[in-house]
């Protein structure tokens, strides 16, 4: 039986909806790209013009949507308390009341839960977040914000369409919502980063099984079907606004600062630029030293173990020194450095590459999982075509993950080998 | 220099831990199950009508692996018949009405020992069984037949449960038993080295064994970790001497010997006194509880009746348990009898009782972190969910002591602990089916 909370957190989402589609009319139309339906064009391109129409106010239907729902679920609620109250307490009986709870041991529980834990990763990601206002502006926090409501909302609705128990409140599709966001360029259009949540909540993660159960990061998967899909956006992925368009709502081609990623910039920034992220990039993989704090207060929070980001980058350390020895010590040192610091490496490596259900479980499976994504990560930038290849390695580690918690079961006390 | 076990940091919870424990009042009647050890249930042999006294024989051993029962009050006989066990099986139980007196039975005197075979008879007729709480028989463990394969005793003081303080008391309060207990050890059992297992939240009990330790080499105090589960049989080994037990095989195989310190000061008072097991020292304790305290109770006195004594309950009880919270069994109503491997009952109000709603498996391993033998309970949900027989076998789930590590740091409240059970049984089931065809 639906309780009374859950239609008044379908209204507030309604709310919310409704507010940010109304906020994302007041900034000025992106680049040019105006819901426009045309009855006179062809039927594609009607049909075109109607799936944009429909997708730019997405989140204004949505919300009315919701709330007409909840609103309908309120009365029939309130019709089924009515007819209960006029049945009593017929089934709290002296004898049910008294009777002794009887369930297996343990009886004690930890205090942490699986929200704890998530929350915990939004606090750590606290400082990124306001690092990436400073840095790429108001319209960072928009990006931020639309897809954590789409996350959050696109599981909602996928759980009450599926007759599913309600999973939001354990704050996983936050989590993902604001991780894909830092995945994407500021000047991404608002619907695709929609699209983007949609497939990460609903193909990677609730069509698998929900949480728990999906074969790779819900935001890894969705950040690569976006670049592969909306190639247009991608080419203004490293783009970083000038300092009076910070808290523009929408940017303009004007009001960026459009360039190559540092992994191959010709002029590169120096190492303090790469440390506090002043540079272009995505909204979150840029400031190194937010991300570096947010992982240190997972590590000290036992949110994450310290074995899959050092040995990630540690491998990708190494591996840079390695090979550009031939600069000299401090070149390579430097060389190193920078490899680390720049690109999505950081941001991968802490918060994508630790999810718990897509790496092993077992410590030295973490180990391995880290050494071969430092590996791929490596050998793309280096050889690769694809100047980033951290989402790629993570993505194919992901999928190696069973096999490698296989590998490396522990140990059981005294265990004698089956045959 | 070993690697460390894994465990979980419990709350200690230690109310009672100061308290010597206080005789209770001799309830009207005690109901004493035949099954209260491992092994076959003993046998009534007494009728319905006879009158007993205190320490008198009622019931003997079922077989090699079974133990005495003795009254724990003096009286008449009313009922031997079939009673609910709390795990819902039947056990017979004699049930004896107390006619007040407790007179001593002329059968109390201290036994004659001269050698081996005549400790081990003793300890038989003594009616020991392992007061830890797992209920061994005594005589059988201690039952080596070549006292050579002996190397180490090593005697459990670790009490890692929370709210349980009675080995802590006993530790505290009959520290001179234990000493004659080892002494008892050294003389017919020929025990070379004694390691006494003191998990370090207990400073008073460790610092009267040292006393111990100081005038006798053989005895070695080892102060543990305050990480649950050091008083599992294999843990403390592993931490106390440092051997691995191996799958299949019991401590004596690697040559330890493991005694829970209650068990050795009773046997020590019952070489001395003759009077048998009919009486346990019992922490009360839990959020419904009026007054918490260490409670001597003899063996069959309803649990309502010692929860009576200790100021009956300040809150409504939502869960009564036999033990402490991690392994401890829920009782379906508060006339479950004292047994003799009871060292605790604990009575929790509504707030404690209820258990949160499991939510899905995040596989985030914090259960493969917190198992003290290195399982891996996520998968053997895995493996049960997707009937994956083999999986269970290689993972060794048959090694699950179920001590509730898994279950209590579980971030998804998942019934780690009760998947481990039911996967035990269905391995078992499998496994008797394939060999059954290999015949």
């Amino acid at each position: 039986m639906r309780k009374r909370s859950d239609s008044i957190l379908l209204i507030i989402i309604g709310l919310s909806l409704i507010i940010v589609q109304a906020l994302g009319y007041i900034g000025s139309a992106q680049y040019g790209l105006t819901p426009n339906i045309n009855f006179a064009d062809n039927f594609s391109v009607l049909l075109y013009d109607l799936i944009f129409f429909i997708s730019y106010n997405l989140f204004g239907i949505i919300g009315t949507i919701l709330i007409f729902v909840a609103v309908i679920k309120d009365l029939k609620i309130s019709n089924n308390t009515k007819s209960s109250l006029t049945h009593s307490s017929n089934n709290t009986n002296f004898e049910e009341k008294d009777k002794l709870i009887i369930s297996v041991s343990p009886h004690l529980r930890d205090k942490t839960k699986t929200t704890t834990l998530m929350l915990d990763v939004v606090i750590a990601m606290i400082p990124t977040i306001i690092a990436s206002f400073l840095i790429f502006g108001l319209r960072a926090l928009v990006v931020i914000a639309v897809c954590s409501l789409s996350c959050v909302v696109a599981e909602a609705l996928f759980c009450i369409i599926c007759k599913k128990p309600m999973p939001i409140g354990d704050l996983s599709a936050l989590v993902t919502g604001i991780i894909l966001a830092f995945n994407l360029p500021v000047t991404i259009p608002l619907w695709q980063a929609v699209i983007g949540s949609i497939v990460a909540i609903v193909i990677v993660k609730q069509l698998f099984g929900g949480l728990g159960m999906n074969f790779a990061n819900p935001a890894l998967t969705a950040r690569i079907v976006l670049f592969l899909a909306f190639s247009v956006s991608s080419r203004l992925n490293y783009v970083r606004p000038v300092t009076d368009a910070l808290f523009k709502f929408s940017l303009e081609e004007t009001d960026v600062i459009a360039g190559a990623t540092p992994l191959v910039a010709e002029e590169a920034p120096n190492l303090l630029t790469l440390l506090l992220g002043t540079h272009g990039g995505v909204i979150g993989e840029t400031c190194a030293l937010t991300l570096i704090l947010g992982g240190i207060y997972l590590i000290v929070r036992k949110v994450i173990s310290f074995h899959i980001p050092v040995v990630f980058i540690g491998t990708v350390f190494v591996l840079s020194f390695v090979t550009s020895l031939d600069g000299g010590f401090m070149g390579a040192l430097h060389d190193a450095t920078y490899q680390i610091l720049a690109g999505g490496l950081m941001l991968g490596a802490i918060f994508m590459a630790t999810d718990y259900v897509t790496s092993p479980c077992t410590k030295w499976g973490k180990v391995i999982f880290g050494l071969g994504c430092g590996l791929i990560t490596f050998a793309i930038r280096e050889w690769g075509s694809y100047p980033e290849g951290v989402s790629f390695s993570i993505l194919l580690m992901n999928i190696l993950s069973p096999y490698i918690t296989n590998w490396t079961a522990t140990k059981p006390l005294g265990g004698v080998k089956v045959k | 220099m070993l690697p460390k076990l894994n465990g979980v940091k419990v709350p200690h919870r230690k109310n009672t831990a100061q308290m010597s424990a206080v005789k209770m009042p001799t309830p009207k009647t005690v109901t004493i199950p035949m099954n209260m050890h491992i092994g076959a249930p003993s046998v009534p042999c007494v009728k319905v009508g006879d009158l007993v006294k205190v320490g008198q024989i009622i019931a003997e051993a079922g077989g090699f692996v079974s133990a005495p029962v003795h009254a724990s009050v003096s009286g008449k006989v009313t009922a031997i018949g079939p009673m609910i066990a709390s795990n819902g099986s039947n056990a017979t139980c004699i049930t004896i009405e107390s006619d007040g007196e407790m007179a001593l039975s002329e059968t109390c005197v201290p036994p004659t020992i001269t050698d081996y075979d005549s400790f081990i008879a003793a300890v038989r007729a003594s009616g020991a069984i392992g007061l830890g709480g797992a209920g061994f028989p005594t005589s059988v463990k201690l039952d080596v037949k070549d006292t050579s394969r002996i190397q180490e005793v090593v005697i459990n003081g670790a009490e890692c449960e929370p709210y349980i303080t009675s080995d802590t008391r006993t530790m505290v309060d009959d520290a001179d038993l234990v000493k004659e207990g080892v002494e008892l050890l050294k003389k017919y059992l020929d025990v070379k080295k004694v390691v006494i297992g003191i998990e370090k939240n207990k400073p008073q009990a460790i610092s009267e064994m040292k006393k111990l330790a100081a005038e006798d080499s053989t005895i070695v105090v080892k102060a543990l970790p305050s990480v649950y589960p050091q008083g599992g049989e294999k843990v403390l080994i592993y931490n106390c001497v440092g051997k691995i037990v191996p799958e299949g095989k019991l401590p004596i195989d690697v040559g330890v010997v493991v005694l829970n310190c209650t068990t050795l000061t009773f046997l020590a008072k019952y070489m001395k006194t003759g009077v048998p097991l009919i009486e346990k020292v019992v922490t009360v304790d839990g959020s419904a509880v009026a007054n918490p305290q260490n409670v001597i109770a003899p063996i069959g006195t309803a649990m309502q009746e010692v929860f009576d004594f200790c100021g009956g309950f300040k809150e409504t009880p939502k869960k009564v348990l036999y033990g402490g919270p991690m392994m401890g069994i829920a009782v379906p109503d508060t006339s479950a009898p004292v047994m003799k491997n009871t060292n605790a009952i604990i009575a929790f109000n509504e707030k404690d009782a209820v258990l949160p709603e499991p939510t899905p498996c995040i596989r985030c391993g914090k259960c493969v972190e917190a198992c003290p033998l290195n399982l891996m309970p996520l998968e053997y949900a895995r493996g049960l969910a997707t009937n994956d027989m083999e999986l269970l076998e290689k993972r060794k789930v048959n090694l699950c002591m179920e001590c509730g590590c898994c279950s209590f740091v579980c971030p998804a409240r998942r019934p780690l602990v009760e998947n481990n059970k039911l996967a035990k049984a269905e391995l078992r089931k499998w496994q008797a089916e394939k060999n059954g065809g290999n015949k």
